[in-house]
């Protein structure tokens, strides 16, 4: 079995969305995965990734304005209306 | 957590979509109403990087709504219902983009974004590639984020930074990010959506991605 050259910390910081993706070939997620486990820096950097989509899936919120639901109901009237 | 609301990545299951169609087609206004409250929010949000203002991101999503029931006979389920309610969004979008003058069509605002050059993080912070022990590693590591009660920016804060440098972020990546990370569509969907390759979008993906971690670590480890 041939060594896979090894991934330096430059290279990983542009594969780690494929990784979070599952879009790596099997060769660089064994490189991906050898660098993560000898790099505090590379795994604080891939947490600092996580809790960025944290932070970033916080911002969903899931109100609709009672303006937008109520014109809303008009456009469903009309639709049911045109329907008949 | 409603059972209507879909997983973080995919949609729903396609029992209740069946069941959720049918109750359309019949005209059941409540059914209209939980599917209003279940996709309206990340609709506004995907058509506001579409268009200039909220009013006008307003009337798209209304007109989409107006778009999913003139349509929803047709709806013959080859994507999710999701997907295909996403599909006529951009669609009305696309076109009030053209009406309001601003308009590059999507595909090549994504391959202007993808042609440019980028890196993730500065290369300066990257020992030089003839150093005799360590080339291409960190020489300025990634700083540790304070998140305490005494830190630079509270939590509300911060989520107001996440939210003003999403805006800032260029077209394409601003979509494909919105969908992907703050509404929980998945690259499948997104690829669908956008018309875009599963390459061409986690390309998108991560440059986006990238750009808001420097952000906070700029304004979290200043
Ligand atoms: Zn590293």
């Amino acid at each position: 079995m041939t060594t896979l050259p090894e991934m330096p910390c430059a290279e990983f910081v542009e594969r780690v969305t494929d990784h979070l993706e599952g879009a790596l070939s099997i060769e660089d997620e064994q490189r991906l995965q050898d660098h993560l486990a000898a790099c505090a820096k590379c795994a604080h950097y891939l947490q600092q990734l996580r809790d960025t989509l944290e932070l970033t899936g916080e911002l969903r919120e899931d109100d609709v304005t009672p303006e937008m639901r109520g014109e809303l109901r008009d456009v469903f009237a009309r639709w049911r209306a045109e329907r008949s | 957590m409603s059972a209507l609301r879909p997983a973080r990545d995919g949609g729903e299951p396609d029992g209740s979509e069946r069941r959720l169609l049918d109750q359309l087609r019949s005209g059941d206004e409540r059914a209209f109403d939980r599917l209003v409250s279940l996709h309206s929010p990340g609709l506004l949000r995907v058509a506001r990087t579409f268009v200039s203002t909220q009013a006008v991101a307003e009337e798209v999503v209304q007109e989409t709504w107006l778009g999913v029931l003139r349509g929803i006979d047709r709806f013959e389920g080859r994507s999710s219902l999701r997907t295909w309610i996403y599909r006529i969004l951009t669609n009305r979008a696309r076109t009030r983009g053209v009406v309001e003058h601003r308009t590059v069509p999507f595909a090549t605002l994504a391959a202007r974004e993808l042609g440019e050059g980028f890196t993730a993080v500065d290369p300066e912070r990257f020992l030089p590639a003839d150093h005799d022990r360590w080339p291409h590693h960190w020489a300025a590591p990634p700083r540790r984020w304070d998140t305490s009660p005494e830190a630079a920016l509270s939590h509300a804060e911060t989520l107001r930074l996440v939210q003003t440098e999403i805006a800032a972020l260029p077209p394409a990546q601003r979509a494909v990010l919105t969908m992907r990370d703050l509404e929980g569509l998945d690259s499948d969907e997104v690829c669908a959506i956008l018309e875009l390759t599963a390459g061409n979008q986690r390309v998108l993906l991560h440059r986006g991605r990238s750009k808001i971690r420097s952000a906070l670590e700029a304004h979290l480890a200043p």
